[in-house]
């Protein structure tokens, strides 16, 4: 007799399950953690401290609310009303799953925020990205990238980001990317590429070592546990349209710029390598079919492209992440998504490619000076 | 027949609802139409005077600029006890990409004096207000003392007010 | 056709309660996101709503005999359109600050789904008392809503509640809770003045109102289950 099972998201068509998936997640992630602790020092510890707690305690108390006793106008202990509510309810995951979205929250949280700024955009993205809509596997945004820009929007003005000198100092300053809102070609003389690989800038606590993030998408590539279509598209479509921009920088209005350094520059800079590996990458709210996982990465791509050219913020990445994620649904309409390529699905992801790169040349090329005020 | 009646009975209606509407706001305009222009010249005596508190009285508005201004909409001439010029008011407006920004500012002998605040619409408004606003209108900081939280919009209250302190000396140096 | 007598106070506290016009009609939720930024413009906005509400019904339900079927959504427009009129050129001569607070919101109520819905529905239908007491009842209904919302806006978005800003003749006097410049911390969370707070802030409201009729049911299924198993031991005893 066959057997029905009523699933919900995540949809996993591989055999590890949800809770390994996880926990290769976490261990992916301790390298960034640990040396943004030895880095930061205190104030790490406080972010991560922070946002832990109050992401696991939201949990908790969510589950107690959910499946809680009704009241039958008897008396019950409270033991007997804390077995009910938990008892069978409550699963490793549920206190997993808030940890790794804590540790990706404190690694887009600059070091020196305010414990209130954490706990408030913890307690957001945890509320309002994920339980709201159902708790795991039910949420449709990234609750990290929610609840960092909650903070973001309510509490930047009380922390300008940090700057980190090798262990030494820990002092206030611009990222390179705010810099390079002034004048892209400023902000690549200031900097070279192997301060931004071993993180001798500003930014972010993930910002720090970027060899490690590299290693720990290679591991996660390795044990399966995240899909290489969703980096590779993201990486590839984004690199392919900075290297459109720095033709269109140097051949149509004559600046000097080279290429390694500005497309390393725009690489390793922002979060990018972090939101590609850790964000962009979670099975629940990216699509499910291939072909899917492929669109979703250039959708993200030429999002990223269009906010760090013509925003003011330096926050694309979070940004594409997100409206990605609101898309993820249309693209996994049961009318059109099955996971065989077909021409119209190639064809319809060309089409986003070469709007976006019509859109960005048109704008380098024709704006009069310090109209598009990134090309100066 | 009765076809014709009941279009006509609707017209009929309809008409005199409104002709009994007509009249109700006729009236009510009467009763309230001089006291809104005194209201609007109340408010608008008010935000000059915040911004040039010595003045008695204002001229009328004015837009003829020497050259086409980026910021400059209006401006009025402020004059004291004897009919002298104490200074000019400018009424500016400046978007830069976190928003919009309309603010008044008095120049008396080509120095800007002291800016008050009409519409804010920056994503960063309350940062740009406690970081250089308030400062500056309390006298702490200079006008150049940009470098607040809110960087742009400092910046582009600066060159606000530069334009009107150019224009101001335009004029001046016609007059003389 | 004979029209049944109405119990003039369940006619009252409906419009409070079971049929609030903004919680459970969700009717009229424009002017609830954009004049809810501070509780005087909400209290402002509900006053000025709750007196047009209340002329239009009144005389609608006045003329529900002589206005023919076939024009009468243009005749109800027209009614509304001049009270709505009347009230902003009034309240822009008296009260100067709360026109330009609210601004564009106050023509809104001519649009507004709460009139049109109330004088389409009951006031066409019913007599001058009822009409008037349903209009009152609605009234204060959605302004017991807007300010809800507003205080939770204002109070978490800015910290303090000031009154005095739009009503004039109040001294301007804050009271400071989250944020106490004096004091000189600040614990307030901007979101909720901007737009997106206020979809945060209305969807969070309906939920929690949801849950707490959801509660009642499934506690009163649970009494109900409860008694039944107990009375079914005692027979068995």
């Amino acid at each position: 007799m066959i057997n029905i099972v009523k699933e919900t998201a995540p949809h996993i068509r591989r055999h590890s399950s949800v809770n390994k998936m996880m926990i290769d997640v976490l261990i992916a992630l301790s390298p960034v953690v640990i040396f943004s602790i030895i880095v930061y020092g205190l104030s790490a510890v406080k972010v991560i401290g922070i946002s832990s707690f109050t992401m696991i305690l939201a949990e908790f108390v969510y589950v107690g609310l959910r499946n809680k006793m009704p009241n039958d106008g008897q008396k019950h202990s409270f033991k007997e009303l804390f077995l009910f509510a938990y008892k069978d309810h409550y699963s490793h995951s549920n206190w997993i799953a808030p940890l790794v979205s804590a540790l990706i929250f404190s690694m887009i949280m600059p070091a020196n925020a305010t414990w209130y700024a954490c706990f408030i955009g913890s307690l957001a993205g945890i509320v309002l990205a994920k339980l709201v809509f159902g708790g795991l596997g039910n949420n449709i945004f990234n609750p990290a990238a929610v609840g960092m820009l909650i903070a973001k929007i309510c509490f930047s003005g009380q922390y300008p980001s940090a700057q980190n000198n090798w262990f030494i100092d820990v002092s206030t300053g611009p990222t390179p990317l705010t810099d390079a809102s002034e004048g892209i070609v400023n902000a690549l003389n200031n900097t070279s590429i192997t301060n931004l690989l071993i993180g001798n800038i500003g930014g972010t606590l993930g910002e720090t070592f970027k060899v490690l993030i590299i290693i720990g998408a290679i591991y996660l590539l390795i044990k399966r546990s995240a899909d290489y279509r969703v980096m590779l598209s993201y990486i590839g479509s984004f690199t392919l349209l900075i290297l459109i921009t720095g033709l269109c920088m140097k051949f149509g209005r004559g600046l000097n710029i080279n290429y390694f350094k500005y497309v390393g520059f725009q690489l390793l800079t922002g979060g990018l390598l972090f939101g590609a590996t850790f964000m962009l990458t979670d099975p629940v709210t990216s699509p499910i079919t291939s072909p899917g996982r492929v669109m979703y990465g250039i959708i993200a791509g030429c999002v990223t492209v269009l906010i760090r050219f013509f925003a003011a913020t330096p926050e694309g990445v979070v940004f594409a992440i997100l409206i990605s994620n609101m898309l993820a649904p249309v693209i996994d309409y049961y009318k059109w998504s099955s996971p065989k390529y077909s021409v119209k699905k190639l064809i319809i992801m060309a089409i986003i490619f070469v709007l976006t790169a019509l859109v960005l040349i048109l704008a380098i090329m024709f704006t009069k000076e310090g109209g598009a005020w990134y090309v100066k | 027949m009765s076809n014709k009646n009941k279009y006509l009975v609707c017209a009929l209606t309809l008409c005199a609802i409104g002709a009994v509407s007509a009249g109700l706001i006729a009236l009510t305009n009467e009763i309230t139409h001089d006291i809104i222009i005194e209201n609007e010249n109340k408010m608008v005596k008010k935000a000059l005077e915040e911004v040039l508190p010595d003045a008695e009285k204002f001229s009328e508005e004015k837009n003829d600029f020497s050259f086409t201004p980026n910021y400059l909409q209006k401006y009025y001439i402020a004059y004291g006890n004897n009919d002298e010029q104490l200074g000019y008011v400018y009424l500016t407006s400046g978007s830069n990409q976190y928003g919009q920004i309309k603010m008044m500012v008095s120049i008396s002998n080509n120095e800007i004096g002291q800016i008050s605040i009409v519409s804010n619409t920056q994503s960063f408004a309350s940062t740009l207000e406690e970081g250089y606003i308030v400062p500056y209108q309390n006298g702490d900081i200079s006008i150049e003392d940009v470098k607040c939280g809110a960087t742009f919009g400092a910046k582009l209250i600066k060159e606000m007010a530069e334009e009107a302190r150019y224009d101001y000396s335009l004029k001046k140096g016609d007059d003389n | 056709m004979a029209e049944e007598k109405i119990n003039q106070k369940k006619n009252f506290l409906k419009g409070i309660f079971a049929e609030n016009p903004l919680l459970v009609s969700l009717l009229g939720t424009c002017p609830a996101l954009a004049t809810t930024k501070s509780v005087e413009a909400a209290i402002g906005m509900g006053i000025l709503f709750t007196i047009v509400l209340l002329c239009s019904n009144v005389i609608i339900s006045l003329l529900r005999k002589l206005i023919p079927d076939e024009i009468r959504t243009p005749a109800y427009i027209v009614v509304i359109a001049t009270f709505v009129t009347i009230v902003k050129m009034i309240s822009q001569a008296f009260l100067p600050e709360l026109y330009s607070t609210l601004g564009v919101f106050i023509s809104l109520i001519v649009v507004n789904c709460i009139v049109l819905g109330r004088a389409e529905s009951f006031a066409s239908k019913n007599d001058v008392k009822s009409s008037f007491v349903d209009a009152i009842g609605m009234g204060i209904g959605y302004t017991l809503a807007l300010l809800l919302i507003a205080f939770i806006r204002e109070l978490f978005g800015t910290g303090m509640i000031t009154f005095g800003k739009i009503f004039t003749f109040i001294p301007l006097f804050r009271i400071p809770i989250l944020k106490n410049p004096t004091i000189g911390y600040d614990y307030s969370i901007s979101i909720f003045q901007f737009p997106s707070g206020a979809f945060i802030v209305f969807g969070l409201v309906l939920a929690i109102i949801a849950a707490i009729n959801n509660n009642k049911k499934n506690n009163e299924i649970a009494r109900k289950k409860a008694e039944a198993k107990l009375k079914k031991e005692k027979g068995a005893n």
